[in-house]
């Protein structure tokens, strides 16, 4: 089950996008509230469901390898 | 509450537990193991959420605000990288037989007993004080519920849950001395307890945020603007410093890679993993804030936040929900303990009291009984150490703070793991000094604080410094002071920690062994059938070997060992002779599943007289490895050479026959052919010569035969003349420019005798002047073996059409209303003597060789030539060939 190099860039990419999107400046960016609830927390959970639909997807693709 | 009835729920609870993990070793034991599932394998590694996420978050939530949730999105955030580094970690641990972080880094490092120790000792005191928080965090629990426990019992509850956890253990594991044995009933019950965790903590966050509130925006709405702050920023310095801390925690805590690699039964678990584990984290955090802003609109001030969740259920009423809580708890926390008790016995056996046994006793002394014996007696030292950490220590921490003491420890673990694995000139020496240097820091800048704080320690140490010399303040290490101080901690470990290791990586070389491992670790894509190749050289009695297997294997297995290796490798091994050094490398294999890498490789030198590997032995092995691998490769690359000649030999080999049976064929055509006309000949002569007494008449009609006949051979054997020609390439055309059209004409104006004989007639269609390049004779030959044909097979009375058309080429066809070809012959029209060889039906006239010659003057010419026939309706022949040069270039202009 040797990673396809094509495979490991991607992984590492999407390590370092989640690197950037949880420092700062960008945990700045979101303020304010939605519907009562802060803005940050629902930045965080998008991220983090965001990292759950990948996952699902890296793992259908890394099984098909 | 019942104190009574808390505890009775709780053995009951463990029971269950026990159960569970009964029946999932038999299921195991009868091949239908459900540790396999990669769905139990991924709740399994919730395990990493302890009574810290249960409890703990909930306190940190309402103290700092949103960085709690850096400890969940840190393993998140690694989730992407599970696929590198969680595989390549399996891979090499199952087939090195590792199963401790100690023997992970140990192993990469020439098996180095520093090493094995030196990991092992900081995991103790990494973990011990970690340990101790989930007595605590039980403890705290149930004197949430009864708050009279204290004074019912001779002993407290974390003692009594001691205990019963210490027998949970023993009864569960370490049955076998080998530990690379997989516990499925160990894994079932920790699954299941992360779902009780999952599910309890839902319930009430449920309650909580629905029932005593009308949701998340109310719950959010009662909260003061000053403390709605706090939720809504994260501009907290430390937050990536936790999540960092948390995304090494879930690779290198000693539970999670007992869990996540130990317990591991397949690579391919792990793909469901990277997106169930993840969920959980989510599912688990998802009421934390909201029972955090409850608790703190609710019972501010009054109560410890660490226990908000069992003191809201409790003020709304509902004990039952209160009970389902502590459950929860109690699940989370029994979990942890289960299993980093295990880890850390299962180290502190195999990686510090064998290998000092080893060391300072007598080998020989060890064997099975005393290694089990050693790995059941730590897991209850591990117990009660946390235990006595937690009535000493740990009760002056909230829960948080000691979790994340425990998380630094383990980060220390990060430079050398990820350098072992990906930088392979990295030294044994730079790693000791790594872990060494890192963690002095952080007991210096993390423990020592806390040893003042309960006054073990003066209180000068923090204030002034050690002998009053400020900068070497632990709270503010070379006059830096950071923001919090688990991030100055970090800052200064890790500085040091990676300092050292690219220091003693520079400063000291590798050893052969440690070189040996190196490629190992870092190129295991390679390797990874071949870790009995790994390099030993020595001398050793077989006997001794096979003595020291049965010691520590047991005799049935080490029997067992020995002969599946005979069978495998065909080495005899015999008693008396010098051992193997491939079976060495396999029985020290074998032995680090018993006992751990340095303590197996002690016991291996103990009994043999090693040499040391130098580099030049390992570039020489490698250097023949090598040169093996090339001669493997250039043989392989003459092996499919050759295979190739030998298939063009095959075809043309088989050509060749086919034009043997082709020219035999040939010859006895051509002989038949001209026998017939022979016999003819000579019959007619014969006649003439024996009958003087013929009428003028008869004998001219006989010399006539014998002129058609005499015209037929000489057409024969020009044609066979023409053939030759054709095919051995000396015929040469004279192209020049020719009118196809008025070549056309003239061919059948001198058809024109024949065509009134049968009546026949022949329409040409040339609707344009088409100029070629061509050969006036050959194509001629051409025109006439085709009308010839055409009106040799056409019906009396009928038309033979030519037609001539085209635009880049020239497509001319002539079609007759004569029989037709039958559709299996179409094929073999255009073979030599096709229509002579073809006995079934009536042997028209003809040599047979016509088509062959005008299929290869047309090719010749560029053209192609084919056939389409209908039987009974006539048969159309057509060829192309190119339009002349100059007359193309007017047309595509």
């Amino acid at each position: 089950m040797r990673m396809k190099s094509k495979l490991g860039m991607g992984l590492i990419a999407v390590f370092g996008l989640l690197v950037m999107l949880l420092n700062q400046p960008f945990l700045s960016i979101p303020q304010g509230q939605v519907s009562g609830i802060p803005s940050i927390l629902i930045y965080l959970l998008t991220i983090w469901l965001m990292v759950i639909g990948t996952m699902v997807w890296l793992s259908k693709r890394a099984g098909d390898q | 509450m019942n104190y009574w009835l808390i505890i009775s729920i709780s053995i009951v609870y463990l029971g269950l537990l026990s159960l569970v993990a009964y029946f999932a070793d038999k299921r195991a034991k009868t091949g239908k193991a459900i540790q396999g599932n990669p769905y139990v394998y991924a709740l399994s590694l919730a395990v990493y959420c302890t009574a810290w996420t249960y409890y703990g978050s909930v306190g940190k939530a309402a103290s700092d605000g949103l960085s709690f949730l850096a400890t969940y999105i840190g393993p998140v955030l690694g989730m992407p990288l599970w696929l590198f580094l969680i595989i390549r970690i399996v891979k090499i641990s199952n087939a090195l037989r590792i199963n401790t972080l100690a023997d992970f880094i140990a192993t990469r490092f020439g098996k180095s007993t520093t090493l094995s120790i030196l990991v092992t000792i900081m995991c103790i005191l990494g973990v011990v004080p970690y340990v101790s928080i989930q007595l605590k965090a039980i403890d705290s629990s149930i004197k949430v519920l009864s708050p009279d426990a204290d004074q019912l019992l001779l002993f407290d509850s974390a003692l009594l849950v001691v205990i019963l956890l210490i027998a949970f253990i023993l009864v569960f594991t370490f049955r076998t001395v080998d530990s690379t044995k997989k516990h499925h009933g160990l894994v079932s019950a920790i699954a299941l307890e992360s779902v009780v965790k999952l599910v309890a903590f839902l319930l009430v966050g449920g309650f909580i945020t629905y029932g005593m509130f009308d949701g998340f925006g109310d719950i959010f709405n009662r909260i003061s603007s000053e403390n709605l702050t706090k939720y809504s920023t994260l501009e907290d310095s430390s937050f990536p410093v936790l999540l960092f801390l948390s995304f090494s925690a879930v690779f290198f805590l000693p539970r999670q890679f007992h869990v996540t690699i130990a317990e591991n039964t397949s690579p391919e678990n792990i793909k469901t993993a990277i997106w169930l584990f993840p969920s959980y984290l989510l599912a688990i955090n998802l009421f934390v804030i909201p029972v955090a802003i409850g608790g703190e609109y609710l019972l501010s001030g009054n109560v410890d936040p660490d226990m908000y969740l069992i003191e809201l259920p409790l003020l709304a009423g509902n004990q039952v929900l209160a009970m389902i809580t502590y459950i929860g708890g109690f699940s989370a926390a029994t979990g942890m303990i289960i299993v980093s008790t295990i880890a850390i016995s299962m180290m502190a056996s195999n990686n510090l009291v064998i290998p000092l046994i080893i060391k300072g006793y007598n080998p020989s002394k060890i064997n099975e009984r005393k290694a089990l014996l050693i790995r059941r007696i730590s897991v209850v030292v591990v117990l009660l150490g946390s235990y006595l950490y937690f009535e000493f220590v740990s009760n002056e921490f909230p829960i948080v703070a000691i979790g994340l003491i425990s998380f630094a420890a383990v980060a220390q673990f990060t430079p050398v793991v990820l350098a072992s694995l990906f930088w392979k000139e990295v030294t044994r020496q730079g790693a000791i000094f790594s872990l060494l240097a890192g963690f002095a820091i952080w007991f210096y800048t993390l423990v020592v604080p806390g040893m003042v704080k309960v006054g073990l320690l003066p209180l000068e140490l923090v204030s002034s410094g050690p002998f009053g010399v400020e900068w070497l303040n632990p709270t503010s290490l070379f006059g830096i002071q950071l923001s919090d101080p688990i991030v100055h901690g970090t800052f200064w470990s890790l500085f040091f920690n990676i300092g050292f290791l690219i220091l003693g990586t520079l400063f000291y070389d590798q050893s052969g062994k440690e070189r040996n491992f190196a490629d190992f670790y870092t190129e295991y894509y390679k390797y990874q059938d071949q870790s009995n190749r790994l390099v030993w050289k020595g001398t050793m009695i077989q006997r001794d070997l096979k003595r020291v297997m049965e010691n520590i294997l047991g005799k049935g297995i080490a029997t067992l060992e020995i002969n599946s290796f005979k069978k495998a490798t065909g080495i005899s091994l015999d008693e008396n002779d010098e051992v193997n050094p491939q079976f060495v490398t396999h029985a020290e294999k074998l032995l680090t599943g018993a006992i751990g890498a340095s303590s197996a490789r002690m016991l291996i030198a103990s009994i043999s007289k090693e040499e040391d590997i130098e580099l030049s032995d390992v570039v020489a092995l490698l250097r023949e490895k090598k040169e093996i691998s090339k001669l493997n490769e250039l043989l392989s690359s003459k092996s499919s050479e050759l295979k190739k000649k030998a298939d063009e030999l095959a075809t043309a080999n088989s050509r060749l026959q086919n034009l043997d049976v082709e020219k035999d064929d040939f010859i006895s055509t051509v002989t038949h052919e001209m026998r017939t006309p022979l016999t003819s000949i000579r019959a007619m002569t014969e006649i003439i010569h024996d009958n003087p007494d013929l009428t003028d008449e008869e004998r001219r009609r006989f010399l006539a035969t014998v002129v058609d006949e005499t015209d037929r051979m000489t057409r024969l054997i020009n044609q066979v003349l023409d053939l030759e020609k054709l095919e051995s390439g000396q015929l040469d055309l004279n192209l020049e420019k020719l009118d196809l059209c008025e070549l056309a004409r003239e061919v059948i104006d001198s058809f024109e005798g024949q065509l009134k004989s049968r009546d026949l007639n022949i329409e040409l269609k040339c609707g344009a002047t088409y100029f070629i390049n061509g050969d006036y004779d050959r194509l001629t030959q051409v025109l006439n073996n085709l009308i010839s044909n055409a009106i040799k097979y056409s019906s009396d009375n009928s038309t033979i059409e030519v037609l001539i058309e085209g635009e880049q080429e020239v497509m001319i066809s002539v079609k007759d209303h004569g029989k037709g070809i039958e559709s299996e012959n179409i094929d073999r029209i255009f073979d030599k003597f096709f229509q002579a060889r073809d006995q079934t039906r009536k042997k028209p006239k003809g040599t047979g060789l016509g088509l062959s010659i005008t299929k290869r003057i047309v090719n010749m010419h560029e053209g192609e030539i084919w056939v389409r026939s209908v039987v009974d309706s006539g048969s159309t022949f057509i060829f192309t060939l190119p339009r002349f040069k100059e007359e193309l270039e007017i047309i595509n202009e």
